[in-house]
């Protein structure tokens, strides 16, 4: 099966689909805040909060902004939109799909004389 | 990205003997109807060989391109149990999503508790 291109859906799924990365996002939309800050209630190195942070950023989830020695992050929400709209055409197409299955099994109980399907 | 040990699930009950629902996602006549998209005018073609390894393959005509789903049957087990691949390079038409394998449905039967 040849490989699609990565989108920009493929790097927000990945981005969300770890619970640091989450929860440094959840950090982030409550405001900005400075890296240290962002690092300090996880028990994991700077280094390793900043490399989930670097993941973030190329997803375009987080932005930030360096003045001088100091990096400000900030949420950018626009990915995740997205991401909802996506997984909201999925639920809605099958939801009226198994809608059109009722529909389909009514209208089969309703016919006292149709065929039946062959078993398999 | 890799989602092969990614699940999804979805709950949905059936107020119709389970023989009906289990064969209404086997018989290619059936499913070719209750998978129509009303606004779809062309509809769908099915065609189907409902044994295990067989392969199935559903077009749904949509307007601006037909959207092919393929694959085989893994288990089939009437009326409990159905599990099959699906591939559906285009689906939506959106160039960004493909199903790789996906497997479905597994479904219970809630009045066998070894289902």
């Amino acid at each position: 099966m040849p490989s699609l291109p990565e989108s920009s859906l493929d790097k927000t799924l990945v981005a969300l689909a770890d619970p640091t990365r989450r929860a440094i996002l959840a950090r982030l939309a409550e405001g900005n805040a400075r890296m240290t800050e962002v690092a300090a209630p996880f028990d994991m190195s700077l280094n390793a909060v900043s490399k989930h942070v670097r993941l973030l950023e190329r997803a375009g989830l987080i932005q930030r902004e360096v003045l001088g020695r100091e990096h400000r992050l900030s949420f950018v929400g626009d990915p995740l939109l997205e991401a909802g709209d996506w997984i909201d055409f999925y639920r809605r197409f099958w939801k009226k799909r198994l809608a059109g299955l009722d529909a389909f099994l009514r209208r089969r109980a309703s016919e006292p004389n149709s065929k039946k399907v062959p078993k398999s | 990205m890799n989602v092969a040990n990614r699940q999804a699930c979805a709950e949905q009950h059936y107020d119709y003997p389970i023989e009906d629902v289990f064969d209404a996602w086997l018989d290619p006549t059936s499913l070719a109807d209750w998978m129509r998209v009303p606004s779809w005018e062309k509809g769908v073609t099915a065609e189907s060989q409902p044994e295990v390894g067989g392969s199935y393959r559903l077009v749904m005509h949509k307007p601006d391109g037909d959207v092919v789903h393929t694959g085989t049957y893994l288990e089939i087990e009437r009326p409990h149990r159905l599990v099959f691949y699906m591939d559906a390079p285009r689906f939506v038409g959106r160039g960004q999503c493909r199903h790789d394998r996906t497997l479905g449905p597994r479904w219970r039967d809630p009045s066998d508790p070894h289902s």
